[in-house]
């Protein structure tokens, strides 16, 4: 088979789908507002959902050399040796405790300003900061209020020392309250809910169109009676899956453009990063999905069990792949299931892009696991439908 | 001169149910070939076998003096088929499902253009080109459908109940048309119906095809007679098939996917 031929082949199809798109105006609107929707009533729903955590880790970096920030960083140790929720991790420089933030083996991070002891001795307030992440929005919560009570108290044992040694000129202000805790987030504008959910139903509409995309397509053109044409056409059956595949990749390319300029005008959801990783995210998670469609509708010999197959795939990666929760917050069996899920990769990538502005070389390995799905499924899944339509 | 269709111990297999029985017969250029038969008798599987929408089970069958196994892609460029489900797209105009099936044959743009208007204004459709398939009627529709099916003017054609549900006055424009490829543009013509009265008269031959298997394969008048003076196809078909209904079994459906629909009915999706 002439591959010009092939090429031209694909395209017609492609073009053929489009324009089919193009005029199932509410199927269009539906796929939108679908993701809107889901973000709408889960942002509305849990504005700051604290959950019970657990082996959280926290950086703790002390900038103070004199004898009070040593005394604060023992204490908050010391408070938290029994804790399951926290786990501190001692950083040196306040800019690896963000590269690591960023990189996500720490979840947020607590800092002893280099003034702390000075401050105290002069009796002027100091100010501890504690570091989040608006990517990881539950977590930042609880390490926010967490890390804060625990300030709060540690302020107040000092103050009473102070009480106690009666000190002279000492404001009020100061003695009521010596550390004050200041919450501060690692990218500017911090970060809502929406900010968090947002990345996640995006990638979950991308995943549920491209899932049964090619699969419903085939079935309906087979039901309608026009996949008849196009088999006994002299064009080869991987022209057929593939201008579907590039169809549908447009449609979800466009249809995620759409989500997120409504997901920014109607929530105000921050877009931080560039915007051609955020496409080029989308494109790979929609091809590893439509792999997986693909194989699974020719693995299933008809319609009722693809939709079984299919559902399984779906339901998983709908709770598991870190829409809603993070992952590293669930159990270690169901964390082991989402790391095989494609959706989990894609999320994971959308969300540092879109929240933390992340660049592509913090991306690379999700990026590279979506290509190897889609490689795989689509070599393994169009042989597959090769032969499951001419049997 | 070769045999437009050439088919030797044809056999189709759905897992224990032979649906195609060793059939063998010879179409020859230029010829309308009807297959008759009950549904469920293999008609519609033995199109498909020559379409290379089926793979044999077991046999030969050449289109045009090319395997329809091993060479499917010249078959394919070769024939048009007009199915029984009509293949055109709701959301597209007649001139976009033209183009889009003309352009999978390879045809040039600027013929593929005037193609589509002489197709057409064939079918007088030409003044609808811009509406939606998906307003047509069930009329209009099998006329386009047929005309899909000569787009890339293929030198066989198979009809496959091209008359189907029509109104007297659609099926009688169909079947000028089916005779004027065959008559002016010396057009080869396999044709399955259920109407008697159609095959009798548009076909140079008729096959009979019953449990798979062809029982009798004849002229039109030479079928009638073997019945006796004055008896239509109808008697010569009775005569030779019973008189048993035979609805389509129950079958074992595990694989009902690749399963082509036997018999007809309306095209109630199309509604």
């Amino acid at each position: 088979m002439n591959i010009s031929k092939t090429f031209q082949d694909v395209l017609t199809i492609t073009y053929k789908d489009l324009k089919e798109f193009e005029r199932n105006r509410i199927g269009l609107v539906a796929s939108i507002m679908m993701p809107i929707m889901l973000i709408a009533m889960f942002g509305y729903m849990f504005p700051s959902s604290s959950n019970v955590v657990h082996d959280v880790e926290v950086g703790i970096v002390n900038l103070d050399n004199g004898i009070y920030g040593k005394q604060l960083s023992d204490t908050i140790h010391l408070a938290l040796s029994n804790s399951t929720a926290f786990k501190l991790v001692n950083v040196t420089a306040l800019d690896d405790a963000r590269n690591m933030m960023f990189a996500g083996t720490v979840k947020g991070a607590i800092v002893i300003p280099e003034n702390l002891t000075q401050s105290l001795l002069s009796m002027n307030r100091a100010k501890i900061i504690i570091l989040t992440n608006p990517a990881e929005t539950s977590l930042s919560t609880a390490i926010a209020e967490g890390f804060n009570a625990l300030i709060n108290v540690v302020s107040r044992q000092f103050s009473y020392s102070l009480i106690a040694r009666n000190m002279p000129g000492a404001s009020p202000d100061f003695i009521l309250e010596p550390i004050q805790s200041d919450v501060q987030s690692i990218v500017t504008g911090g970060g809502s809910y929406f900010d968090f959910v947002a990345p996640g139903f995006i990638g979950m509409g991308v995943m549920m169109s491209g899932l049964t995309a090619v699969g419903v397509a085939i079935a309906r053109e087979r039901e309608i009676g026009t996949l008849d044409g196009l088999l006994m056409a002299p064009i080869s059956r991987t022209s057929i899956i593939l201008g579907k595949t590039l169809a549908q990749t447009i449609r979800n390319l466009i249809q995620g453009t759409f989500i997120i300029a409504l997901a920014i005008f109607l929530f105000g959801v921050h877009i931080r990063g560039n915007p051609l990783l955020i496409a080029a995210i989308l494109i790979l998670g929609t091809l590893s999905f439509l792999g997986l469609g693909i194989l699974a509708t020719s693995i299933a010999r008809e319609q009722e069990s693809a939709h079984f197959i299919l559902g399984f795939l779906q339901f998983p990666m709908m709770f598991l792949s870190g829409i809603l929760f993070p992952v590293e917050q669930m159990p270690v069996p169901l964390q082991v299931v989402s790391k095989v899920l494609p959706l989990t990769y894609a999320i994971d990538a959308l969300r540092k892009v879109m929240i933390l502005g992340s660049g592509i070389d913090a991306i690379l390995l999700p990026l590279i696991i979506l290509v190897a799905i889609a490689i795989v499924t689509v070599a393994l899944g169009v042989p597959l439908f090769d032969r499951a339509v001419r049997k | 001169m070769p045999y437009a269709i050439h088919v030797e111990g044809l056999t189709k297999m759905f897992g224990n149910f032979t649906a195609v029985d060793k059939i063998s017969f010879n179409i020859s250029q230029g010829e309308i070939f009807g297959l008759l038969g009950p549904n469920g008798a293999g008609k519609t599987t033995t199109i498909k076998m020559l379409c290379t929408l089926l793979l044999p089970s077991e046999g030969k069958a050449e289109v045009d003096g090319h395997d329809v196994v091993k060479e499917a892609d010249e078959v394919r460029k070769k024939i048009g088929v007009v199915t029984e489900k009509i293949i055109a797209y709701d959301r597209l105009t007649p001139v976009e499902n033209l183009s889009i099936f003309g352009r999978l044959y390879g045809m040039d743009s600027k013929i593929l253009k005037e193609r589509i208007e002489e197709l057409l204004k064939l079918v007088e459709l030409w003044d609808f080109r811009k509406s939606l398939v998906g307003n047509f009627s069930s009329g209009m529709r099998q006329r386009l459908n047929v005309v899909r099916a000569l787009i890339h003017d293929p030198d066989i054609l198979f009809l496959d109940e091209p008359t189907i549900g029509l109104d007297p006055t659609s099926a009688y424009n169909i079947r000028e048309q089916i005779r004027q490829l065959n008559k002016e543009r010396r057009k080869t013509i396999f044709l399955t119906t259920h109407y008697m009265d159609e095959a009798d008269r548009l076909s140079d031959r008729i096959g009979i095809i019953d449990y798979g298997k062809i029982i009798a394969l004849d002229t039109p008048s030479n079928l009638k007679a073997s019945v006796g003076p004055d008896a239509t196809l109808e008697d010569a078909f009775i005569k030779l098939t019973g008189v048993k209904i035979r609805d389509e079994p129950v079958k074992n459906n595990r694989f009902r996917r690749p399963r082509p629909r036997f018999g007809g009915g309306f095209r109630h999706e199309h509604i």
